[in-house]
């Protein structure tokens, strides 16, 4: 048997030879005019690396745009992200840098001090943010301006502001800082001429019980000093940095034993691929240090528009009649066709229903696609080619957690002539009629017999990171995940999670006890890994419903989420195309036993926001949410958050209640950033999974919500405007 | 004239590969361009498993569809593309083992699905009038693609159309006179150069034509139906094995 197959593969192997031969003849009898007129073009040029010079910023070892300690005059570009590890003598830097918008970029950095409270390390936080004032023009300097641990009292708190010149190899980076960057050979603050009181600093190294506080009151005071750089880039590999410091390390000299010999610093950058640069450099006068950083951009990945298989191509009507292929049939036989097709391409149809002799309307589950448009897309080309021919038009009503969730109509001539109209895209987003679907919920008449009721479950695994504990800078609990779910009617779902840590050390975090004085909603996390064995992560049953037009409700009960249980209801207010939404939620709860079984603790809690979204287009989206906290605690949640069209996501958030700085305890409010990187962004098959984290530089109890599935905005904004238009340009892919 | 095109042509070829730019053909590669071939053959020889192509494409093997060869130049992959039944006017679509659908307007690529940055469609209708006439001109060629953002980026290209001769094709056991055509781009972000072969009804019998950044340049060619049959019954008896 393996003989003959052997020899069946020879065969094909030398049938493909013999082509690629005479293929390769053909080529090479034409030599020397393909290589002539070849001479001009660089057809891959852009995905191979050659770049403009300085097509990227150098990163400084705080990982932001600049020289080796000193910060640049540059920005990454928009949507680039900077992951990056620095080290010298002692001081270790991770941090994160992100191009929120053309001009304004974001830094969270962990920053590990050896021995820098006597003879433990210091566990820094530290975020900056800067701004790109002026971009470089032909005659005039790039120009920016940034705050650097912005909290203003934490140990890399400085403040700058820099301008930098390409004159081809090389660039020219001079610049004034105050904070750190106004320590070495300072003088008097020259915005002291506005205030006298911005001529001094309030001096001191924060206590760790400070940090984290928004001390605006320090920004650009005390001394301040000029800093300065040259960077020469000696090839497309090789990158040559000399710099001037101000920066005089005292409290690391002091602390550490940091030798400050010289304010000048040394480096050479190496890039070792498109995405990744080594850095080494001699700093101060006495230390060597290695940088390594990789930086990706959010908008694009490894795969453009993805390299799934095709959809179905269009099948013209009168094509089908020369074919002698005939569309009509029963309306069962041909819902059985339409179910078929849609099977084929991960669309579940749920419903269908002629609703006129020349309309058909049917109700899907996009299980699939995380570009809605391009379910859309499908399920249009299989209804394209499976409805009887009398059949004009499609009503397409995507249906999520048993909700209507929008109608996009589309007309069947439209398919058949734009297939392959240049500008179809458009074209079909401008013909196509997008609106409410709160009149036309899915009947049961209307129900594909066997959707409902639908049981099902599954097995996988999961990861869960902690993130911060002074003693360990990440623990992870890593283990098996049950799901299961019984659906009884289209919007009522029952289900659970339970969950297996098989391993990790989540647990250990138990050794060092909270020592929050508000109740503990959340700063018991360790206990909750430490005393579960099997861990029931949710166990609910979720109502949803349509109380009107543009209105969305959902009612849930039962174990709510890792440490609380009880009842939840919200509603939201979201047109089916407009920038603005509201919504409200009222939760009643009561703590969860640590074990995570059935047990309640005594704590209860009434929670709730008045929340707003806001979609100011480009992917920019803030949000704010204004109420009660779990500890009991009153304030609001501020967000914002950048979503490219491709689902990949990144923000930040901060909260500020009724509880002090004081009460709150390490960090004085709650805050944090938040990222979402769809895994059809790296795998290049469409997908509703990916890696989410909300990383918070410490988990307190104040200023904490619920942990509640299924918020309604989220389920429903990626089937309205603007998310379908941004991603429209997937429906005929 | 010809003598110093060529040194410049040769000098930015050396220049271009000392810069490991292989989108471009080299002086070597174009003067021996089975090498480049080669290697590719041998790693499907050397390659234990064939991915199973997918349910439409096995379905179009038990048919007398069409057949087209493709071989990708940037990634040395070949395949055999089946017509499909299916097509939209003068528009054809042709499947690849993967799933993925190539769509000529006669011989003219004016869509991809599923190559990564995909075309999504392409005005080539001026160069299609000059290429099948056989004649010197140029043409204005639009590309839309999908990137990685889900946007549609549209590109406009002035394109150089020659006739470069008469040039012998091999085809079957033996060889089919073509007028070879060459079409040079320029874009914005950057240019390529398409290649045809036009037999004596003024059919693309063979082209090279241009697919976008992931994947490149692709190289087309019309197949006699006894060679599609012995190809597809090989391939049968492949995965008829490899299936258990």
């Amino acid at each position: 048997m393996s003989h003959r197959k052997g020899r069946a593969w020879a065969g094909l192997c030398a049938s493909i030879s013999m082509l690629a031969l005479s293929v390769a003849q053909a080529h090479a009898q034409d030599g020397s005019t393909t290589v002539a007129s070849e001479g001009f073009g660089t057809p891959m040029a852009e995905i191979l690396g050659q770049e403009p010079l300085w097509a990227r910023p150098s990163l400084s070892f705080y990982g932001t745009p600049g020289l080796i300690d000193m910060p640049g005059a540059w920005s990454l570009a928009d949507g680039e992200g900077a992951l990056s590890a620095s080290n010298f003598d002692g001081n270790l830097r991770l941090a994160f840098t992100f191009q929120l918008s053309p001009r304004l970029s974001g830094t969270f950095r962990y920053s590990v001090l050896d021995k820098f409270d006597k003879t433990i390390n210091r566990y820094d936080r530290s975020f900056d943010i800067r701004y790109q004032i002026a971009e470089e023009g032909d005659l005039t300097p790039a120009v920016a301006v940034g705050l650097q641990d912005f909290g203003g009292t934490g140990v890399y708190a400085g403040e700058y502001l820099t301008f930098g010149k390409t004159f081809d190899r090389l660039r020219v980076t001079g610049g004034i800082g105050w904070g750190r960057f106004g320590s070495y050979n300072g003088f008097s603050n020259p915005l002291g001429v506005l205030s006298d009181s911005l001529k001094s600093r309030p001096a001191h190294v924060p206590d760790i019980n400070e940090t984290g506080k928004l001390d605006t009151g320090n920004w650009f005071r005390g001394d301040a000093a000029l800093f300065g750089g040259l960077q020469y880039q000696l090839n497309d590999k090789v990158v040559l940095t000399a710099e001037y410091s101000s920066d005089d390390y005292e409290a690391e000299a002091e602390r550490m034993g940091f030798e400050h010999n010289s304010p000048f610093n040394f480096g050479v950058s190496y890039r070792l691929s498109k995405s990744t640069t080594l850095t080494g450099a001699y700093l101060y006068g006495s230390a060597l240090g290695v940088a390594l950083q990789y930086t990706f951009n959010g908008k694009y990945g490894p795969y453009p528009g993805g390299v799934e298989p095709a959809a179905p191509p269009v099948l013209p009507r009168d094509q089908a009649a020369a074919l002698g292929w005939r569309l009509d049939g029963s309306s069962e036989q041909v819902r059985a066709r339409v179910k078929a097709g849609l099977e084929k391409v991960k669309i579940q149809l749920q419903g269908y229903e002629q609703t006129s002799p020349s309309s058909v309307r049917v109700y899907i589950l996009n299980p699939t696609y995380d570009a809605v448009p391009e379910a859309i897309g499908r399920t249009a080309r299989v209804l394209t080619n499976t409805l009887p021919p009398q059949i004009e038009t499609f009503d397409i009503v995507p249906v999520g957690n048993g909700l209507s969730l929008s109608s996009v109509t589309i007309r069947r001539s439209d398919m058949e002539q734009l297939e392959f109209d240049f500008d179809s895209s458009w074209k079909m987003y401008s013909r196509a009629r997008i609106a409410d679907a709160a009149d036309e919920p899915m009947r049961r008449d209307v129900e594909v017999p066997g959707t409902y009721p639908d049981f099902s479950y599954g097995l996988g695994t999961y990861v869960t990171p902690a993130y911060f504990d002074p003693d360990a800078p990440i623990r992870v609990d890593a283990g098996l995940a049950f799901n299961m779910a019984y659906v009884p009617l289209r919007n009522v779902i029952l289900s659970t999670q339970l969950r297996y840590a098989v391993v990790g050390n989540r647990a250990d975090g138990a050794d060092r006890s909270s020592n929050s004085v508000l109740p503990h909603v959340r700063s018991d996390a360790a206990l909750y890994a430490k005393e579960s064995t099997i861990q029931m992560n949710h166990l609910t049953a979720e109502y949803f419903y349509r109380p009107g037009r543009d209105l969305y409700g959902r009612v849930t009960a039962g174990y709510l989420e890792d440490m609380f249980a009880g009842v939840s209801t919200e509603v939201l207010w979201k047109p089916v195309s407009g920038p603005l939404a509201l919504g409200a939620e009222i939760n009643y709860v009561q703590q969860r036993d640590y074990d995570m079984g059935f047990g309640l603790m005594d704590y209860k809690v009434a929670t709730g926001h008045v929340s707003a979204y806001y979609d100011w287009g480009n992917g920019y989206m803030t949000e704010v949410d204004a109420g009660r906290y779990l500890a009991g605690d009153w304030g609001a949640t501020f967000s914002l958050d950048r979503e490219f069209a491709n689902g990949f996501r990144i923000g930040a958030f901060f909260t500020k209640t009724d509880v002090s700085a004081e009460d709150f305890g390490e960090g004085s409010f709650d805050k944090g950033i938040r990222f979402w990187i769809p895994l059809s962004r790296v795998a290049g098959e469409p997908s509703m999974s990916g890696f989410g984290q909300t990383i918070r530089p410490l988990t307190r109890d104040g200023g904490q919500r619920l942990n509640i599935r299924n918020r309604l905005y989220d389920t429903v904004r990626d089937y309205h405007d603007p998310e379908l238009q941004e991603d429209w340009g997937r429906f005929w892919r | 004239m010809r003598m110093q095109r060529n040194l410049l042509a040769s000098a930015l070829a050396s220049l271009l590969a000392l810069a490991g730019c292989s989108g471009t053909l080299t002086q070597e590669e174009a003067s021996a361009p089975a090498a480049k071939v080669f290697p590719a053959v041998k790693t499907i020889m050397n390659s234990r498993k064939v991915p199973p192509p997918v349910p439409e494409y096995l379905a179009l093997m038990k048919t007398d569809a069409a057949g087209m060869f493709s071989f990708a130049q940037e990634s040395g992959a070949f395949d055999l593309l089946r017509q499909m039944p299916v097509s939209n006017g003068p528009v054809s679509n042709w499947m690849s083992r993967g799933g993925t659908i190539f769509s000529f307007r006669q011989g003219m690529l004016v869509a991809t699905r599923g190559l990564g940055d995909d075309t999504m469609e392409a005005d080539a209708s001026q160069t299609l009038a000059l290429v099948t006439a056989r004649r010197n001109g140029r043409a204005k060629r639009f590309v839309a693609h999908l990137d990685g953002n889900n946007h549609i980026v549209q590109s406009t290209f002035l394109c150089d159309v020659k006739n470069e001769g008469p040039n012998a094709l091999a085809q079957g056991t033996g060889t089919v006179q073509t007028t070879y055509m060459t079409e040079t781009c320029y874009g914005s972000d950057y240019s390529f150069l398409n290649l045809y072969w036009i037999g004596s009804q003024g059919r693309i019998l063979q082209s090279r034509q241009f697919t976008g950044t992931l994947v490149g340049l692709v190289t087309f060619r019309s197949l006699d139906q006894p060679t599609v049959q012995r190809l597809t019954d090989q391939l049968a008896a492949r995965l008829g094995t490899t299936a258990q």
